[in-house]
């Protein structure tokens, strides 16, 4: 079964309220695509990040991810740049085709 | 206090002003940053700032190795440990080894013995008892078995951890399993604790969260202590002007009957914890009287009920009404109502009272009551537990007063007694009580912990008093707290605390009284109150004005302590033995 983008958006939106809850009233992240992950996170938020991803995955789409281990070439984008990056990152990850990631 | 249809300026004055933020330590083994994320976020009061102690150093904390941890005015600190972490005999039970419970019992003790040592560091103390992932009970028959069950050891050691914890005044036991349980399957996390040492799920700090503040709520007096509740479609089904009591569902052999008779033992059961029923329905009032006197399934009776208004007038006006009719306020009063319209006007007109949302399904208004934490009490006195049958014996009493023609005829014919005590291990908890949740008859306003106010009084200079009223119909119990200082000559009353309860029968006069008598046997010179105003202590400073004190400023008052301040004559004034 492929997954749509749009879904897994959804789903990442519902995953930065939760981190919101997490964050100070001044610093919520911005719940659209373009909106910056990488630079907004520290260690911690990118571990709640991470957790909080991987769960709703595994219960909506009955599918694991690994998100934390993420091997990267060094002229390959970081998946969590944005919100919209890390969405593309786990369409394909869902389909078993992250190491198409570019 | 009339409502008009928009909301009136009168009620917003009610909203607590912008509160200083109460400082809280978070100590624990894990890494607490998501706990202190969610105590910090959450909106309710008392907001609060944490600061976490470096994780995995529980012991260096609590013996106070870094200073800078425990900065003065500390209002809360918070021990959460995982047991393997704290206690090495389970530690051991966990890695498979045979261990004796009394191993387990003297770990605890030894924890408990740093836990106290911090007490004195700290206003409140909130220890969450220990748990375990479901993963680690997973020993079959051997869960349960002395020596080898984990299990067996864990809540031999959460019971050993509570009967250490039991009667120091500040501390406060949690009950984590419950945050646990109400987290299911995503209470422990392996991928928040391997990455970031966090051992729980966040569904965990945040049921955490929202304990810690209704706990910090019920320590600081701030718990709510009045429910006005509809009645057609909320505490019976049907409308009773319609259909007639004889055809309401309530009981009987019907799914939304039994929920409803279980919402109302529920609620019953409210009152055995201190606080207090009223009915705000749009009803004919004897129509509705006569289906509480006589439907069968009624669990509460019209006694449980201290006072009413069915009628047809705005719902939002009814609960200003109770509540000023009752003395309490409306930050203190909780409203609940099947109907979306009507829970949204008194929200709007009354913000001050908690309006939770309400289930459609009948069978949900019990867990919908029970998950309510506005009503928890750090403690139960027995003043908590008889207030409901205090209130309809007022409602009794005022009754007699209606009949009456003059309130001195009416106080004379009362019977009033009134008992003077002093501070003591056996009223320290809801003398601290009283002090902590009174706010009209109340000179300063003085908020203190048990061990603060008994610290307080610990020296011979100072005096605190407390009285028991009771009259021919009934006993109100321990109402009123008074805390003398003297000075160089000078006694001042410092705390000056009567319930609203027994206010205006000349119990106020009896404590300037017995507090003059003190002063003129220490030889005092002066005697003087001083009023701190707040916005709810008004009834108090007029109070003082009427009293016969001399006030040079508007708010200073003396007596002159050359002769006694006269006990008022309806009042039957004693001493307790000693």
């Amino acid at each position: 079964m492929k997954i749509e983008r749009d879904a897994v958006l959804e789903l990442l939106f519902e995953a930065v309220r939760e981190l919101n809850g997490l964050r100070d009233g001044s610093q919520q992240l911005p719940r659209v695509a373009s909106a910056a992950l990488a630079s907004e996170l520290d260690s911690l938020g990118f571990v709640n990040l991470v957790a909080v991803v991987e769960e709703m995955c595994e219960s909506r789409f009955s599918k694991t991810v690994v998100l934390n281990d993420v091997a990267l070439a060094p002229h390959q984008r970081d998946p969590f740049e944005t919100i919209g990056s890390l969405a593309d990152y786990v369409v394909l990850a869902l389909g078993d085709q992250a190491a198409a990631w570019r | 206090m009339n409502l008009p249809g928009t909301l009136p300026a009168v009620t917003q004055r009610l909203v607590e002003p912008t509160a200083p933020l109460a400082q809280g330590l978070l100590v624990a083994d894990f890494n607490t940053a998501n706990l202190g994320a969610y105590l910090q976020n959450d909106a309710t009061e008392p907001q609060v700032v944490c600061q976490s102690a470096p994780y995995g150093q529980v012991t260096q904390s609590l013996l106070g190795a870094d200073d800078a941890l425990w900065s003065p005015g500390l209002a809360f600190t918070v021990v959460w440990t995982q047991p393997e972490a704290v206690l090495p005999g389970f530690a051991r039970a966990l890695a498979g080894h045979e261990v004796a419970v009394a191993d387990i019992y003297q770990d605890v003790d030894d924890f408990c013995q740093q836990l106290l040592s911090a007490r004195e560091r700290t206003r409140f103390l909130f220890v969450p008892t220990w748990t375990l992932p479901a993963a680690h009970l997973g020993h079959g028959l051997l869960d349960l078995t002395p020596g080898f069950g984990v299990a067996r050891h864990l809540l031999e050691a959460n019971l050993r951890l509570l009967a250490q914890l039991d009667g120091h005044a500040n501390v406060f036991a949690l009950n984590a399993s419950r945050w646990v349980e109400a987290a299911g399957d995503k209470a422990f996390n392996a991928k928040l604790w391997y990455l970031g040492k966090v051992p729980f799920g966040n569904d965990v700090f945040k049921a955490a969260a929202r304990d810690l503040k209704a706990a910090m709520r019920g320590v600081l007096g701030r718990a709510r202590k009045l429910l006005v509740l509809d009645l057609d479609h909320t505490l019976w089904d049907g409308v009773v002007g319609d259909d007639g009591w004889r055809h309401l569902v309530l009981g009987g052999h019907h799914a939304d009957g039994e929920a409803l008779v279980d919402f109302q033992a529920a609620i019953k059961s409210l009152t055995r914890r201190g606080v207090i029923l009223a009915i705000a329905s749009k009803n004919e009032e004897a129509v509705a009287l006569e289906a509480i006197r006589s439907h069968p399934g009624m669990v509460l009776k019209l006694d449980d009920f201290a006072a009413w208004r069915i009628n047809w007038q705005d719902k939002a006006q009814s609960v200003v009404d109770i509540a000023q009719e009752l003395n309490i306020g409306l930050d203190a009063t909780v409203f609940i109502d099947d109907n979306p319209a009507e829970r949204a006007r008194v929200r709007d007109a009354v913000p001050a009272v908690l309006v939770p949302e309400w289930p459609v399904d009948k069978k949900l208004y019990p867990q919908a009551l029970r998950a309510l934490d506005c009503f928890d009490l750090p403690r139960i006195s027995q003043e908590d537990q008889q207030r409901q049958r205090m209130y309809a014996t007022e409602r009794t009493r005022n009754e007699a007063k209606a009949q009456l023609g003059s309130v001195d005829d009416w106080l004379q014919g009362l019977g009033l007694v009134v008992k003077a005590d002093r501070l003591g291990a056996h009223n320290l908890a809801r003398c601290t009580q009283l002090l902590n949740k009174t706010n009209q008859m109340n000179l300063s306003t003085r908020r203190l912990s048990e061990d603060e106010l008994r610290l307080w009084a610990d020296t011979e200079q100072r005096v605190v008093f407390t009285f028991s009223v009771s009259d021919r119909f009934g006993d109100a119990g321990l109402t009123g707290v008074l805390g003398l200082c003297l000075s160089e000559s000078c006694v001042q009353v410092l705390d000056f605390v009567l319930s609203c309860r027994v206010m205006g029968r000349k119990v106020e006069e009896s404590m300037l009284h017995v507090a003059v008598d003190w002063a003129r046997a220490a030889h005092a010179k002066e005697f003087k109150l001083v009023y701190l105003p707040t916005e709810k202590n008004v009834p108090c400073l007029q109070f003082l004005q009427r009293a016969g004190l001399r006030s040079q400023a508007s708010d200073v008052f003396h007596w002159d302590l050359a002769r006694p301040y006269p006990l008022p004559a309806p009042v039957q004034l004693l001493h307790a033995a000693g």
